[in-house]
Parts: structure tokens; C-alpha cells; sequence
């Protein structure tokens, strides 16, 4: 019961096991929404991993003229591996903008690319970059990216900066960013390495870690084009301010598409989910020292996030307010400061305080609120944390098991998808959504049966009504027949099958819910994606179906982590007082 | 530091990823039963890893006029799949499946498949079985195959996969071009009302915008193109 490599011993096994929650308090979409940044979330995870290993980022040349329009080159070194980052920059044009993936304007796009890149490849990835889906990417090369600039922002933080005066924080701080990832590419596509290809001791092995660079990336070369383009309209003009370049971030939009990544990669979730869940459990299982010093940092902690949500200045459509967030966190900061008290003062009656802290706000505070300390807790145990990462490397290949018996297999539906029977699935097909890519760019949408048309492929993973008409023939078979038998006379059968048969024992892997409906809210699902596994802050919602939110957000910038100077608890960051 | 590529332009190679989202849509658009495309999606992989690419559009052919039902079963212990000239693909699975369970069960893991079209095409039950770490034998004679299942032993046995993970399969980088525009057929057409089933905002046909339109930049062109009686065409 553990995703360490080396496992605790039984004794603790048990007492984590037993501290972690289970999938029915999980599964359901607004709980994995309500799911906050952590040091599990991989953009988090990959400043751990930059931070502690001193990664060196150098901007090699920056060839580009004051419309916008040129090119630029990063060499990224961690530890003995080295990557090149390729930058082709263009001046904005209106035409074509979007930051929907239609989009066919864009002010950057980049690669990825393993190793020191030679000028025949660096000219070929420039050619083939914007051909995008008929592009082929060079040798090497990781991911494709592509950004656009925030229009207002960026020019506003130009406009500060080149009349001699720092940006405006109160301005920037709406969206805490620059330029905005519209698209992250690799794993295959287009030419581009497999993940699972990666060699065993390469540093962006462990899932997303390679997407998440290139978002870093990203974000360095936003502010040196925002500092450069300055500096070619006025030579004498101020650095960007150290503080305000950590609080930008990168922006990030997502969309419907998530839905369909949760369905295709149910290991990579349930790996994450309980990754997250055993490092939560193993925090709450920290006893604390004589000083109570874990209960001091929590305390700090728990006072960096009420600041952070009080300070936050982003419009939220349905999500929570962050003020409302706020006064939520207060009550848990009530609770830490007491139990910090108690400890300090010799009154230690709790076998386990943080687990008993917890438990007792469970029900009491919001579900962020409540999330936002499980994600704090984490940072009690960053080793642990950082260790269960590591161990994301996911084979989402699924195989069957056709010796089971059908009474096997119908215990197993029975057990694992029992939420699926408690839900209501006789709606009208004709009231049901339909998941569909559109040929324009594969843009994921979503739309009534009525108005897709029944031509159109539906993508979306009808879960529990696969299973339920799978069960309805199961339990017309003989329940000896094995699964092998039982296909051959039902072979429609056979995806939803190998599914369940590949996914039995784990429970984290799909959200209990009938995605098909008009009563499911799409962002729930994005969020979890965004907030929870890529680490995303300030996610906004638009019309329960689009985010938009920053990643890094209070970052170190390159230099910190270069020297050895950066803040491991970088996250939540103040407003800068300029 | 190997990776999938392009290199001569008459050949390219394309990776585990492409292939599989590829011929995932290429079976879409034959409409097969859905819950049968991910097994034929990986016979068509497998097959083209064998040297099977060029097949491909005859084979996608023959399924899409597939009757699954039509395969019948006889015996027990050393079954024999009846195809009723049936792609061989739509046994493939199945064979598997069954010479899996006689050998996880004491059996001899040996199954009989006759009358398959394409019968030759039963061999990507030799890649398909490494994904249960056996190795599987396929003996194709005029009109009957024998595939027989046995526990691996060397781990080449079970490496395709990993193979093709890592090395990308070499491909006529027409065929694929072809195939890859043929895939296209089972996404949706663009429309006005299409493009309100995505992104952050709704633009009417006569302007108005339906949600709130922070930091958003769009070129309000790209959401109207034939919207009925549309009054705006150009960006806000």
C-alpha cells in the first residue's frame, strides 16, 4: 500500500493506508475540483527538482528586433544533461488571435530539444514548427510550445518600464502574467520522443516534467523579451523589478480537451491521486518536535495562503471568491495556532496532531479551505513528497485478464463501479452531450445530441453506462464462463472490459460521474487537471467550461535557482511592494 | 538520444502515438462497434510494425464492411474459431484471449482459426500476446491458423512494444499523409453553432458576447465565419 520505492515497514504501511482517504470520498468531480496546488503538482515538483539540483539556464543568443520579429536560443544544463530551447518570436497581429486552440496567430513558439542544437536543426525546427500538425520535429526534440503575449499587460509593463518606472503591480496582479501557453506538444506527436522513450536516468522522465520546462521556459523568455524590447526603445531604462519578475508567472488556458486526457490516462490519475493522498497521509502521521517546529511551519504556511487569497485580485465566474477562501483559512489557522499552543505548553494528548487537526476541520471549512491545508501539510514532508514523484513514470497500457470468470468480473463491476448504479442514466439521448473534435485545429467541444448530429464521433467515455450494459449481460451468462468466452459471444464488449480488468485494485481512476449529462460541469474536471496535477493558481472559470489560471506563480527566476538562493517555499507569493 | 523523426522525404517515421490516434480514427470512420476500435487500433499498430503499412487501406476496407458476429466457436480444450471469411483481425483478439485462458488454466494454450480473410494478418497475435509476457507462435497454413502461447522466456520476446516506443516505425511518407488526411474524416465538420461548443466565450451572430471577456483577445472573425445573417466579420 505504498508508491515508494522502498516500501515503510508494515507497521507503517498500515498507519498510512489507514490515514489516506478513500475514491467515494474522492471521485466526485466538484471534490477533485476543490483539489489545490502542492509540492505533488508538477510544476511545483519540477522547481523542487530544479532548485535542488542547481539548474543552470543560459540565454545563448536573443535576435530579436523591436517589432517583436526574430529568434532566440536557451541551453538549459541539469547535471550532466543538457537541452536546448529554441525560441522563434513574431511581432502580434489581431488577425487570427485567440487563445482557443483555433488560434492561428501566435507571438512565440519553441522546442524542447535534448542536447546542443546544430544550426541545421535549429533552421529546420523553425520551417517545420508552424506547419504543426504536418511538422516533424528534429532529433531530440521533447515538446513544441507556443504562446501568445498578454496584450494589455505585457505593453502596460513595456510602456512602466521604458518611461523609467517600475510596472504597475495592482495592474499586472489581475492576471500575473505576461504571455500565456496556448499549446504544449510531445510524447509522439509530431515526431517528437516518446515519454516512455525517455533513458532511465534522464531528468524529465517522471510525467509532465517535460511539458512543464518548456511552461517555465516560457515564461523566461517572456520576461527577457518584455526586458529586451525595453531596452531597445530606451537603453537607460530600469531592470524589471527581482520580486515582480518572481511573481509573474506563465499564463495557462484549458479546456474541454482535459476531460478527454482524464479518460485516455486513468493510471496517470490514480497514480497522482494517490500519490497525493500517501504524501497528505504521511504528513499527518509527522510527530512533532519538542519545539513543535512542524507546527510552527505549518502555521507560517497557512498565514503565506490567507495573504495570497486576501491579495488576489482575478474574477471568478462560479468558483469560490478568494476573500470568501480567506476567511475559511482563518478558522484553520485558529486551529494551528491552538494546536501549536497545547503543544508548546506540554499538552500533548494526540498520538497523531496533524491527522487529529485535520479530522477535526473536516466538514467545518470549505472544501478548499480544507484541501489548501491538506496541500500545506505536504510541505511537512518534502523528501517523501519529492520521492513519490519521482515514481510517476506511467505505462498507460491496459491488459485484460480472459481466464476471470464472470462472476469474477461481475464482483469486480459490482465492487469498483458501484457509483455508477446509484446515478440516474435514463436520460433522453437527445438531452445528452456529445464529446467531439472538430477538424479546425482538433479543438475538443461539446454540444447537445440534437445540435452535434448523430454523424459525429462521440469521444467521451460513457463510464457507467458501459458498465451497467456490460453487467446487464454478465449477469446473463453462465457465471463459470470465463472472459475470454464471454467476449467471443460479446465482443462489443472488450474495450470496457479490459478496462475494468487492467484498472481492478485501484480506485482513483475516474470521477464518478455521468459525463454525458447536462447536469455535469466540465471545469470540474479541468480544474483537477490544472489546479491539482499541474499546479496552477488563480485558475479563473469562464462559462463552466474554459481556465485560464498562472503557473509559477512566485517562482524563482533563474538566477535564484542557478546560485543556490531560492526559496523552497516560493509559492502563494505576496504582491511585491514596489 | 533516439527519437521519432523525419528524415528522406520519400520515407518518414512516425511514433507509437501518431499511429495509434491515426488508426484509431481511420477505424472510427469505418464504424466498426466502438468497443472493438482500441483492439483493432493496436492490430493495425502491430501489423504496420511488421511490414504491414502498405495493407492498411485494403484491410480498413475490408473491416468496414466487418460482420463481428459472424465468428462462431467449437470445441473446449482445443477450440477452433470458425472466421465465416471474416477479417483475420476480428479473430485475432479472441484467439489470444482464448489460447490465454486454456494456458493460464493448465491447458496447452493452443487455439484454430480457419477461414479468416487476410489469414496471414493472424501473425500480429505474435506482438499482441507480449502484453501478457508470452510468447505466441502463429502457424498460418492455406485456410487455417494455429497460434500457440507459452510463458516468454527471453525478454526480446516481449520487447516490440518498447521497440516501437523508442524507434518509431519507418513508414512511405505518402502512404502516411494519405492516411493521416483520411483520419480526418472522424472529426466534425466546422460550423458557427460547432465553434459555441468550445472556449471561453459565445459571440452571437450579431455581436453580442456571451461571457466575460477578461484578457481575451479573439479575433471575432474566426467564431462568425457563416454565422446565419451575421452582422460582425471583423475583430471587436
Amino acid at each position: 500500500m505504498t508508491a515508494l520505492r522502498r516500501p515503510a515497514p508494515a507497521q507503517d504501511a498500515y498507519r498510512i493506508a489507514r490515514l489516506m482517504r478513500s475514491a467515494g470520498e474522492m471521485m466526485a468531480p466538484e471534490r477533485l475540483a476543490a483539489i489545490q496546488p502542492s509540492r505533488v503538482s508538477a510544476s511545483r515538483a519540477l522547481l523542487s527538482h530544479a532548485i535542488r539540483g542547481r539548474w543552470q539556464i543560459l540565454c545563448k543568443r536573443f535576435e530579436i528586433d523591436e517589432k517583436g520579429n526574430g529568434v532566440a536560443e536557451y541551453r538549459i544544463d541539469i547535471g550532466s544533461w543538457r537541452f536546448s530551447f529554441p525560441v522563434f518570436s513574431f511581432e502580434p497581429s489581431p488577425h487570427g488571435r485567440t487563445g482557443r486552440i483555433i488560434g492561428r496567430a501566435w507571438d512565440m513558439m519553441g522546442a524542447l530539444i535534448e542536447g546542443d542544437l546544430s544550426q541545421v536543426d535549429f533552421e529546420t525546427t523553425r520551417n517545420e514548427l508552424p506547419k504543426l500538425y504536418e511538422g516533424r520535429a528534429t532529433p531530440g526534440t521533447l515538446i513544441w510550445c507556443r504562446s501568445n503575449r498578454s496584450g494589455r499587460f505585457f505593453e502596460s509593463a513595456r510602456q512602466a518600464l521604458t518611461a523609467g518606472r517600475q510596472p504597475d503591480v495592482a495592474e499586472l496582479a489581475q492576471t500575473c502574467y505576461l504571455m500565456r501557453n496556448t499549446g504544449l506538444d510531445g510524447n509522439g506527436t509530431f515526431g517528437t520522443k516518446s515519454f516512455l522513450a525517455y533513458e532511465a536516468d534522464h531528468p524529465l522522465r517522471w510525467s509532465l516534467a517535460a511539458q512543464m520546462l518548456c511552461a517555465y521556459m516560457m515564461r523566461v523568455f517572456a520576461q527577457d523579451l518584455l526586458q529586451h524590447l525595453v531596452r531597445l526603445g530606451s537603453p537607460q531604462a530600469p531592470d524589471m523589478a527581482k520580486d515582480l519578475r518572481r511573481f509573474l508567472g506563465v499564463g495557462n488556458g484549458s479546456a474541454l480537451g482535459l476531460m478527454l486526457f482524464v479518460n485516455n490516462h486513468p493510471r496517470l490519475i490514480e497514480r497522482w491521486l494517490f500519490i497525493r493522498e500517501e504524501a497528505i497521509a504521511r504528513a499527518k502521521a509527522v510527530l512533532p518536535d519538542d519545539a513543535g517546529s512542524q507546527i510552527t511551519k505549518l502555521l507560517t504556511l497557512v498565514d503565506k495562503a490567507i495573504t495570497f487569497r486576501t491579495q488576489d485580485r482575478a474574477a471568478y465566474e462560479n468558483f469560490t471568491r478568494s476573500d470568501v477562501l480567506a476567511e475559511e483559512l482563518q478558522i484553520i489557522r485558529r486551529a494551528v495556532a491552538d494546536l501549536l499552543q497545547r503543544w508548546q505548553a506540554g499538552n500533548r494528548f494526540e498520538a497523531e496532531p496533524f491527522a487529529e487537526l485535520a479530522a477535526s476541520l473536516e466538514g467545518r471549512v470549505h472544501a478548499e479551505a480544507m484541501e489548501t491545508l491538506h496541500s500545506l501539510l505536504i510541505e511537512l514532508v518534502p523528501d517523501e513528497a519529492d520521492a513519490l514523484v519521482d515514481g510517476l513514470v506511467i505505462d498507460e497500457e491496459l491488459t485484460g485478464r480472459p481466464e476471470m470468470p464472470v462472476h469474477r468480473l461481475r464482483d469486480l463491476i459490482r465492487n469498483d463501479y458501484a457509483w455508477a448504479f446509484k446515478l440516474n442514466l435514463e436520460v433522453p439521448a437527445s438531452e445528452r452531450y456529445v464529446w467531439y473534435k472538430s477538424v479546425t485545429a482538433e479543438e475538443p467541444r461539446r454540444g447537445l445530441a440534437t445540435e452535434v448530429g448523430q454523424n459525429v464521433v462521440n469521444l467521451g467515455l460513457d463510464l457507467p453506462r458501459l458498465v451497467v450494459a456490460l453487467d446487464r449481460d454478465l449477469s446473463a451468462a453462465d457465471p463459470n464462463l470465463s472472459t475470454a468466452r464471454f467476449l467471443f459471444a460479446h465482443p462489443q464488449h472488450r474495450a470496457i472490459v479490459t478496462r475494468v480488468q487492467a484498472l481492478a485494485g485501484t480506485s482513483l481512476h475516474s470521477p464518478h460521474a455521468d459525463i454525458m449529462s447536462g447536469s455535469f460541469t466540465p471545469a470540474h474536471i479541468t480544474r483537477l487537471l490544472n489546479v491539482g496535477i499541474h499546479g496552477i493558481d488563480k485558475t479563473r472559470d469562464f462559462l463552466d467550461r474554459n481556465l485560464r489560471g498562472v503557473l509559477f506563480h512566485g517562482a524563482p527566476i533563474p538566477e535564484d535557482i542557478a546560485s543556490g538562493s531560492a526559496d523552497e517555499l516560493w509559492f502563494y507569493p505576496a504582491e511585491p511592494n514596489l | 538520444m533516439s527519437t521519432c523523426q523525419s528524415n528522406l522525404a520519400t520515407s518518414m517515421t512516425v511514433s507509437l502515438r501518431e499511429m495509434r490516434m491515426v488508426f484509431e480514427r481511420l477505424l472510427q470512420v469505418t464504424r466498426i462497434e466502438s468497443g472493438l476500435v482500441p483492439a483493432l487500433r493496436d492490430c493495425a499498430v502491430y501489423s504496420a510494425a511488421l511490414g504491414g503499412f502498405a495493407r492498411l487501406p485494403a484491410t480498413l476496407e475490408t473491416i468496414s464492411k466487418a460482420t463481428p458476429s459472424a465468428l462462431s466457436l467449437e470445441g473446449s480444450d482445443d477450440p477452433v474459431i470458425h472466421c465465416g471469411g471474416q477479417h483475420a483481425w476480428l479473430a485475432a483478439d479472441a484467439a489470444l484471449e482464448l489460447a490465454v485462458e486454456i494456458l493460464k488454466t493448465g491447458g496447452r494454450g493452443i487455439v484454430t482459426v480457419r477461414n479468416a480473410a487476410d489469414i496471414g494478418e493472424l501473425r500480429v497475435i505474435e506482438a499482441l500476446a507480449q502484453r501478457f509476457g508470452l510468447k505466441a507462435i502463429v502457424a498460418v497454413g492455406a485456410d487455417r491458423a494455429t497460434i500457440a502461447v507459452t510463458p516468454a522466456t527471453d525478454p526480446d520476446d516481449i520487447a516490440l512494444l518498447d521497440k516501437i516506443r523508442r524507434d518509431g516505425v519507418d513508414v512511405d511518407a505518402a502512404l502516411w499523409w494519405e492516411l493521416y488526411h483520411r483520419s480526418a474524416e472522424a472529426l466534425a465538420p466546422d460550423s458557427y453553432l460547432s465553434r459555441r461548443h468550445a472556449g471561453p466565450i459565445i459571440v452571437e451572430a450579431d455581436g453580442k458576447v456571451i461571457g466575460r471577456q477578461d484578457e481575451d483577445e479573439t479575433d471575432f472573425s474566426l467564431l462568425l465565419a457563416d454565422a446565419p445573417n451575421s452582422a460582425v466579420s471583423a475583430k471587436h
